[in-house]
Formats: C-alpha cells, structure tokens, sequence
C-alpha cells in the first residue's frame, strides 16, 4: 500500500506545534492561502483575523471542553514573526516563525496547547505579535464558558 | 435522523471517515453509536464529541474507532472531532451531527425543546486588585422548534451573559432560525456559504442562506455581511453585503462521478475593520466567479477551477475597478508504485475575491510530489516553484522562489511513531526597478516529531530547527521544543502537562521562552471532585529590554449538591465550589510593571436541560 503525503504535512504538523518556514508548495484546494502583495522587504503586517474553531469570533464551550484559536495573518516582506497566543492576557502558546516567501500565514493554536476552560463565564483569547512592530490594532475573540459539567476530562489518548 | 450534507454516510474527512452512523434515517437511539476509520493514520487521537475528550472511552481496532455514548445523546446539532497524530503529520476530522427524532408519525405536529439552562455565581474574597463583587455567569442555550411531517422550523443560539465580561454583559452568539421543507430549507442568522476555492471555499458569516436540493444538485443563494461579525447589526441591516449563488451538480461519466461546483459572489465592504479583524484595508467593492470540476479519469484524480474577479480595492478614491482571472489544475495519480501530483496556480495580479480577502493573487506556481511506502516506514518528496509579478510589471521586481522538501516517517507496531522533515528554499528577486535593491534569501527547516502511547497515557515530542539568511536583513535563526503528557491511570483521575521551549537569534539578539502548563482533575467520590490548572511562563532577551516571569494557578473542590436541592426542573444538576486563584506577574526589567494577586472563590453551578415536546 502505498502512502501519499503531499504537501509536507510533517512540516505542517511541526509548523502548527512549534512554528517554522511556511515553505508549503502550490497550496491548490486551499487557494484562498494567500494575497498578493510585496515579496521582498522587511516584514510588515497588514491584516489580522483571529477565529475559533467555527469560522466565527465567538463560541460557547461547556467547562474543560477543547477549544482552538486560529490566526490568519496576511504580510509583505519577509523575515522572523514572533507572537505569542494570550487568553485573558496570560500566555498559553508561543510561536516563532520565518516567513520567506508569500503573504498569508496561517497560525493555530498547537492540539496540545491548553485553552483554559477553566472558569466558567467570557474569556479573550487575542493574539500578541512581538516581532515584527506593528500599529495594527489586536483584534479580541470572545468564549464563553458555560457551567455544563463534561463526562470526560481532555487529555489522555489511548491506542 | 442524522442529516446534513457533511454527516452522511461514509462521510470523507480527509484520510478519516465517519462509518456510523450510516444512514441519513437514522433514529436518535441508532445514532449513538460512532464507528470512524482513520485510514492511514496510525499514532494516537484525540476524539471530540461536543467539545468534550472522549477519547478515553473509545475503543481502538486497528484503523476503526468505535465511541458508544452510555447517554442517549440530545436532540439537535452535535459536533464530532478527530484529530490524528500521524508521523507523516496531524490529521483532523470535522463533522456537524444533526440529531432528531424518530420521524414524527403521519399527520403528527409537534412543538419541542432540546434546549439547557446553565448559570453560576461566585463570590471572590481576595486581594483589592481582583473584582471582589458577586460575578454571575448563565448560558441559555437554545433549540426549540415546531416540526410536521415535510416542515421544521429550529431555533438555536446562544444566549450568554456575565457581569464581568466587557463591552456587552449580555450577548446572543451563534444562532441560526432554519426553516427546513424536505430537502430544501431557508436558513437566516450565522450561515456557512460552501463557494470554490478560488472565490470563498466556506464562507462563514451572518445572514440569509437558502439552499435547494434535488438529488445531483444544490444550489444555494446567500445574502450575508461582508466583514466577520458577532453582533446583530449585520446582514441583512448591514451596508457590508455580500450576495452569493453556488451550484454543485454532480455527474456521472462511465461510471465515475465528476462533481461541477459553480460559484458567484458579489458585495460591498464599507468596513473592513471588524471585531476580530485588523487591517490596513480600505473599503472595496467587487465580483468574483469560479467554475470548478473534480473526479477521476483515467485512473487520474484531477481538481480543476477558473476564476474572473472585478475588483475595486479602495471605493474611496478614483480608482476604478479592475478585471483578471485565475486557474488552478492539480492531477494525482500513481505509477510505478509511486503516487504523483502536479499541481498548477496562476492568479493575475489584480485577482481578488470580495469573500475572501486572502485570496491569492498576481501569482504563478508549479509543484510537483512524489510518495511511497516500504512496509511500515514512507518517504515524500515535494518541489515546486512560484514567481511573483506574473505580468512584468516594472514598477515591481520579479520574485521566484524555490522550494523542496523531504520527509520520512515511521510508524512501527508498538514502537513510538517518527517523521523527520527537512525544507529548503530559495527567494530571489530579478529585473528589479531602478533604486530597488537586489533581493533574495535562503531559508532551512529541519523537525522531527514522535509520539507513543499505551492504554492510560500518551507522549508527544516535537523539535524544529529553522534559519533564514537574507540579504538586507541578515541571518536569524529559530528552534521550538515541545513535549507533552498525559495520564489519565482511571476513569476518575487524569493528568495533561506541556512544556515548550522555543528561542531565537537575530542581529545578535537572543530571544528565549519557557511555557508550562499543566492540569489535572481527581474525582474523589461520586459526589466531590479537585480540579488544577498551572502555569509558569517565562521570557528572555539578551539585549536586556525583556525579562519576566508569569504564573497562573488555580484550584477548585467541587461539591455536588442536587440530592440537596429541590428539583427546580427535571433532571437539573447543581454544584458547590470553593477555588482557589494565584495570578503574579514579575518583570525583571520594570519592577512597575509587577503584578501579584490570590482569591477565593465560592460558587454555585445549576444546569438544567430544558427539553419536551408537545403533539398536536
């Protein structure tokens, strides 16, 4: 049997947990990955979206339910984005990654990162981009956490 | 019965399927059984049933998944994820469940709730930098609808409110009014719009959604706010419009089906800023349409799409709208024992979609993979290349840049799993316009992941080396670390810890970050449970403008409480909890800058599923 892996998904796979080039080829199927812009230069920020997993920027999530954020950031230029993912302020994701070539990059926050669930009512999860400077506003997304008690806790994966 | 047009049977999610439930008719009772193949994913997932980790509780043979939900699951709209940590890199798997019941009898109506009741209030005793008023939490969460035999009418959403959340106490997310007839139905609130990759491949945002199915077709029209929002001041009441139509027909061709998917999509965006948008953008106007086909031939996979956009960027000055095109082509095939794909973009430069504002655009790229598998290990290669400046303008530089990449994986019968990537590429500018300097860069990944797992716990360890070199800006490199674990030794106590390490250097500055969390919870006994969450993060720089330690800590007993309260509605849980909070930040940069504070909590938690129905 043979296994087709097209497109990198190991560099994916590290990409979406730790940060790295975003070098994915040809990205046909999910062509609204990118807009045109300048290629070369240093790195500049011109566009920021953050949504749940919904498509949206709210979302209500019973207590210790699994959440993930995701950042589409659109760049001209090149060079080293450092960000770090914040929820209520606090930190619960770093990335660091370099961006040589294109105008979107896409982060999400990594499957084993821990969005609090914690405490019951409004959390903020926003995005703080350390590098490069930008005078964009930092867009705020809004969960809620209801008091639903969950049968199972996150965590533990079973073969 | 289970329907929807992403929850049918044998759904393809990727490499993952949903088996089970199988029928489009089935009953509430019958669905409450999952059955999930995950094709060639081979290392331990995480299974998500409305948000809740159930991955505990589901059995594992082979490739097959099998979850049986011990309650009989609530009527109304589920979500069921997987995610895979294959070697050769994560999967995810998606599907929207929804439930209903057994098929109301002929000449049956019926008014129903599936809806639940969630409040909390705690008050805080602490520090004076905390609120120390009573904080007040409640989730209403909606669905009631009335249904006869051919027509349904739903009603979900989410009704939340907290004294402590900012700007709006109370806010109504998520909610959607569907009227269903058959196979048709008329959607008005927060709609998803399914376009073509080129225009909006799923368009989430708030509207009016109708969808009409024969049983080759759909068509859909939308009429939906152009900008992501989240309040009601949008859609339909919006001047940030976008007005939609797709149509998908399915054909058959020498018994291979070849699905055509057509969309076009036109509006205004007077406001490109929104809640959970940030941009330099100005207000623009335009039209986009794509005409799409995909299937097999030939023993040949091909996807292919053209576009024509009419865009106008900025409908605050003179400038005038603009017209280009795009194409797209990708193939897929194996030979040799080899599977090959090829895939092809061009995008003008003046390409743009009104439904998607990362559309691309002014560029041209090839790309070539190749993949095999020896036994238990599989190798990939893929290159490409893209050139930016399609049309030679010279008032910009033309940009290439050269990408390969390789990966190899692993995965062993009960032996950790383990991919190793490495990716090169190389920018260049050529034809540059006078007073542009020459640009170019060169950059370098290398990663590796493994991961193992028995019955009980789980392990995941992930590294990542990566440079770029560039011209003008110099050489900067960065690494990334990050382990994680998980126990969970019985049903009643489990435990989840990560710790990432992640630095780099640029232009002789060094940046270093720890982050640890952990969180664990304990069921003591049928009524008293501990929950925990830490975590210590800590940032670095070796110019001296960054130093700082920050801890967060929580811990909460709860209590539960209902044999002790009367029974406000059927089936009402309630809960008593005493928490415990620790937030402190030191900056060893700025002692201004410290923050320390520790409360107490004590809370009270009801919920209540507000379900019935009445025949008439």
């Amino acid at each position: 049997m043979n296994h087709f892996y097209f497109a990198c998904p190991m560099l994916i796979a590290v990409a979406i947990m730790t940060g790295c080039a975003d070098m994915r080829p040809v990205p046909v199927g999910s062509i609204g990955a990118a807009g045109g812009g300048t290629t070369t230069g240093a790195l500049s920020i011109t566009r920021i979206e953050l949504v749940f997993d919904n498509g949206r920027a709210q979302a209500t999530i019973p207590r210790n339910g699994r959440l993930s954020a995701h950042a589409s950031i659109q760049f001209n230029g090149n060079g080293l984005l450092r960000a770090a993912w914040l929820v209520d302020g606090n930190p619960i994701e770093i990335v660091n990654r370099n961006v040589v070539f294109g105008e979107t990059v896409i982060l999400d926050t990594s499957p084993i990162t821990l969005m609090p669930t914690f405490a019951d009512g409004a959390h903020e999860v926003t995005l703080r981009i350390d590098q490069p400077q930008t005078a964009l506003r930092m867009p705020q997304i809004q969960y809620f956490v209801s008091g639903d008690a969950m049968p199972v806790r996150p965590g533990v994966t079973h073969e | 019965m289970l329907s929807s047009a992403v929850a049918q049977a044998n759904v393809v999610n990727g490499q993952i399927r949903l088996l089970r439930p199988a029928s489009v008719s089935a009953s509430v009772d019958e669905a409450q059984e999952f059955e999930i193949d995950m094709g060639a994913y081979r290392g331990p997932v995480i299974v998500l049933l409305d948000n809740a980790d159930v991955t505990s509780l589901v059995q594992r043979d082979g490739n097959r998944l099998l979850y049986r939900q011990d309650s009989v699951l609530s009527l109304g709209v589920h979500h069921l994820q997987v995610w895979a940590t294959d070697p050769a890199g994560p999967g995810r798997a998606k599907w929207e469940l929804v439930l209903s019941q057994t098929p109301t009898a002929a000449g049956q109506r019926e008014i129903y709730s599936r809806s639940s009741l969630s409040l909390s209030a705690s008050q805080s005793a602490g520090d004076k930098t905390q609120n120390s008023s009573l904080s007040t939490n409640g989730n209403l969460a909606l669905n009631v609808g009335a249904k006869s035999e051919q027509v349904e009418a739903t009603f979900q959403g989410n009704i939340t409110y907290s004294n402590t959340a900012t700007p709006n106490k109370t806010s109504l997310s998520n909610y959607l009014l569907t009227i269903k007839h058959e196979n048709d139905s008329l959607a008005l609130g927060d709609v998803n719009f399914k376009g073509t990759p080129l225009t909006a491949s799923s368009l989430a945002r708030r509207g009016v959604l109708a969808t009409v199915n024969s049983s080759d077709t759909s068509l859909q029209l939308l009429e939906a706010s152009a900008n992501t929002v989240s309040g009601w001041n949008s859609g339909l009441f919006s001047q940030n419009r976008i007005y939609g139509v797709g149509l998908t027909s399915t054909l058959h061709a020498s018994g291979q089906p070849i699905r055509i998917s057509s969309a076009v999509l036109s509006g205004e965006n007077g406001a490109p800023q929104s809640v959970n948008v940030s941009t330099t953008e100005t207000p623009s106007r335009g039209k986009v349409a794509g005409l799409q086909g995909n299937g097999r031939a030939f023993d040949t996979g091909f996807t292919a799409e053209v576009g024509w956009s009419n865009y106008d960027k900025n409908t605050t000055d003179t400038s005038k709208a603009q017209t280009d095109r795009a194409m797209s082509l990708q193939f897929d095939k194996a030979l040799m024992g080899i599977a090959w794909t090829f895939n092809y973009l061009f995008a003008g430069p003046e390409f743009a979609s009104i439904a998607n504002p990362r559309a691309q655009r002014d560029r041209q790229q090839y790309g070539l993979g190749a993949g095999t598998a020896f036994g238990v290990s599989s190798l990939s290669a893929t290159v490409s290349q893209s050139r930016d400046n399609v049309d030679s303008n010279p008032m910009n530089p033309v940009v290439f840049n050269n990408a390969i990449g390789l990966t190899y994986a692993i995965a062993p019968v009960k032996w950790p799993v383990l991919s190793l990537s490495w990716q090169n590429s190389k920018m260049s500018s050529t034809a540059e316009p006078i007073g542009v300097p020459h640009a170019g860069n060169s950059s370098s990944t290398l990663s590796g992941n493994t991961s193992y797992g028995q019955p009980g716990w789980s392990s995941n360890l992930a590294l990542s080396l990566s440079s770029i070199d560039d011209l003008t800006q110099g050489k900067s490199t960065s690494n990334s670390q990050q382990i994680s674990l998980n126990f969970q030794p019985s049903k009643d106590w489990n435990l989840s810890e990560a710790l990432s390490l992640s630095g780099n250097e640029h232009a002789a500055v060094k940046q270093k970050n720890k982050l640890a969390t952990i969180a664990g919870d304990w069921r003591l006994n049928p009524t008293h449970s501990l929950n925990g969450q830490l975590s210590i993060s800590r940032n670095d720089s070796s110019d001296g403008l960054t130093d700082n330690v920050q801890q967060t800590a929580a811990l909460r007993s709860a209590w539960n409480i209902t044999p002790s309260l009367p029974q406000m509605f059927r089936g009402n849980q309630a809960s008593l909890s005493l928490s415990i909070s620790h937030n402190r930040l030191q900056d060893n940069i700025l002692a201004t800058r410290n923050q320390s504070s520790n409360s107490i909590f004590l809370g009270i938690n009801v919920t209540a599923p507000l379900e019935g129905r009445v025949g008439f």
